[in-house]
């Protein structure tokens, strides 16, 4: 009972993170653009479930089994050569081919309900900055599927929200260090470990490095050069560059879907708006999936 | 005086402070928040997103600094001195590739942080002998690698470190070891070593 990897893709698995061991230098890695993750566990009923994260080229499987999946992001999906939907729990039947290629910004996830895969540190998160993680999407391999008829009753469920982006603003609470990065920037390179941003006035980055101290996805770094990174979730766990500010928890996924090219406004916020922000964004989760009828809303 | 700064809408940084003395004091004084150590710095991250300066630095002001617990475990770790940037180092401390073999090996470090990635520690020199001041004029690479080898040993801004694993790192190569640092597989305690052991590094034959 297995699926077989046919084509990668730039591809790797992920799931919400691999919390609870910074103290010993694990990055918590996870799905970059969580908010789309999130949604497509949400299509299967799940939450914090491998999921494979595709980045750009076609990734394909063939399975030997009948299958309850969803993808989620902006994709041609498609079934045996037939066009299918991203944003919808589908199934998928024993002998047939499945193709899941993004084609706007950003990743495109997709989730199949039973599969199995071993954690590591109690994550199925693949980590790009220390190789931490399952084993890797790679061409002919494996992996199992455990399926429950159970599963069957998701599908037909969709999403009713956007998974694009007009326009990137990410807010941002400022410090601990008094650098002033809020405008307009250029996206230079984009990692999972960090985008790189470039402007033709970069920002004076104040005194020499620090010592090393705690760094989290979203801190706004500052090298000597003042152009400034914004960490993504497979950054190290202790930097020395400063730090002007950390975008809030409801802008991070957003960090997933910039292109080298794309200009982006950094824009200072307070507490109380990012907790509205927050308040917001879980409000859209909790009513982006439509059941199928006859099963109720669960 | 320690500096207590906003970081981000759920953490507090910390600056200017001994985290060895007030790491174990901050956990059982802010039981609801999670506190990691820096170089020297500490970070308190609350579940929830709020203010919470006025908590850290009410908890903070009725702490009294702890000794610092100066020895955990010793370890005596192998090194061929092959790395890269050797010759490089010993330039820029102004010494011989011998001597710097020699600094190296004479300090006894201590653990002073585990953090960049998984397993990698810092390591400190327990005491300011001539040794310590011979490293510690040597910085940090320019430009970092992209890919440095799995049990590279490097030193930079006084310190000494050992990459776990095949990562991105900036310290000056001077050696390699083949200590495993992390397991993954063991749950328990995947990290080899932990903040206050103590490590000697010896020339391997």
């Amino acid at each position: 009972m297995t699926i077989k990897i046919v084509q990668t893709g730039i591809t790797l698995l992920q799931d919400a993170g691999r919390f609870g061991f910074s103290e010993i230098g694990v990055p918590r890695s996870g799905a970059f653009d969580s908010y789309r993750y999130q949604l497509c566990c949400a299509l299967v009923a799940g939450e914090n479930i491998p999921a494979f994260e595709i980045f750009s080229g076609t990734f394909e499987i063939t399975t030997d089994q009948d299958l309850v999946l969803a993808i989620v992001g902006p994709a041609q999906v498609l079934v045996d050569g037939k066009m299918s939907f991203s944003g919808q729990t589908l199934s998928v039947g024993n002998g047939q081919k499945l193709s899941v290629t993004p084609t706007g910004n950003g990743p495109a996830y997709l989730v199949i309900t039973g599969l199995q895969v071993d954690m590591v540190l109690n994550s199925a998160s693949n980590d790009s900055l220390s190789g931490l993680g399952p084993k890797h999407v790679r061409v002919g391999t494996e992996f199992n599927v455990i399926t429950n008829i159970e599963d069957q009753r998701n599908v037909g469920s969709f999403i009713d929200a956007k998974t694009e982006a007009d326009n990137f603003t990410f807010r941002y609470i400022p410090g601990p260090h008094e650098i002033a990065v809020s405008g307009v920037w250029k996206v230079f390179s984009t990692t999972r470990i960090g985008i790189r941003l470039e402007s033709d006035n970069p920002t004076e980055p104040g005194s020499a490095n620090l010592a090393s101290f705690p760094v989290m996805p979203g801190c706004i770094q500052v090298p000597p050069s003042g152009q400034p990174v914004i960490l993504g979730p497979d950054c190290g766990t202790t930097g020395g560059y400063r730090v002007a500010g950390v975008v809030i928890a409801a802008d991070l996924h957003l960090l997933a879907r910039l292109k080298p090219g794309m200009d982006l406004e950094l824009r200072s916020v307070t507490i109380d708006e990012a907790k509205l922000a927050q308040a917001r964004l879980s409000q859209l989760l909790a009513k982006a999936i439509i059941r199928p009828s006859g099963f109720g809303s669960w | 005086m320690a500096k207590v700064l906003r970081y981000g809408e759920q953490s507090i940084l910390i600056e200017e402070i001994d985290p060895n003395q007030y790491l174990k004091q901050l956990i059982k004084a802010l039981p609801e928040a999670k506190v990691r150590a820096g170089l020297e710095s500490l970070i308190v991250t609350f579940p929830e997103t709020g203010d919470h300066v006025a908590k850290v630095e009410s908890a903070l002001k009725d702490l009294q600094p702890e000794a610092d617990e100066a020895s955990g475990k010793l370890f005596i770790i192998p090194v061929e001195y092959n790395g890269e940037d050797l010759a490089v180092a010993a330039e820029l401390a102004d010494a011989g590739v011998e001597q710097l073999i020699s600094a190296h090996t004479a300090i006894t470090w201590k653990v002073k942080l585990i953090g960049f990635a998984p397993g990698f520690p810092y390591l400190v020199p327990t005491e300011d002998m001539e040794p310590a001041k011979l490293l510690g004029v040597i910085g940090r690479l320019a430009v970092p690698r992209r890919q440095v080898p799995a049990g590279s040993v490097g030193i930079a801004a006084g310190m000494s470190c050992i990459y776990p694993d095949v990562m991105p790192g900036g310290w000056h190569l001077i050696g390699t070891s083949s200590i495993a640092l992390f397991d993954a597989t063991n749950k328990d305690q995947p990290n080899l070593l932990s903040i206050g052991d103590l490590v000697r590094f010896e020339v391997a034959n």
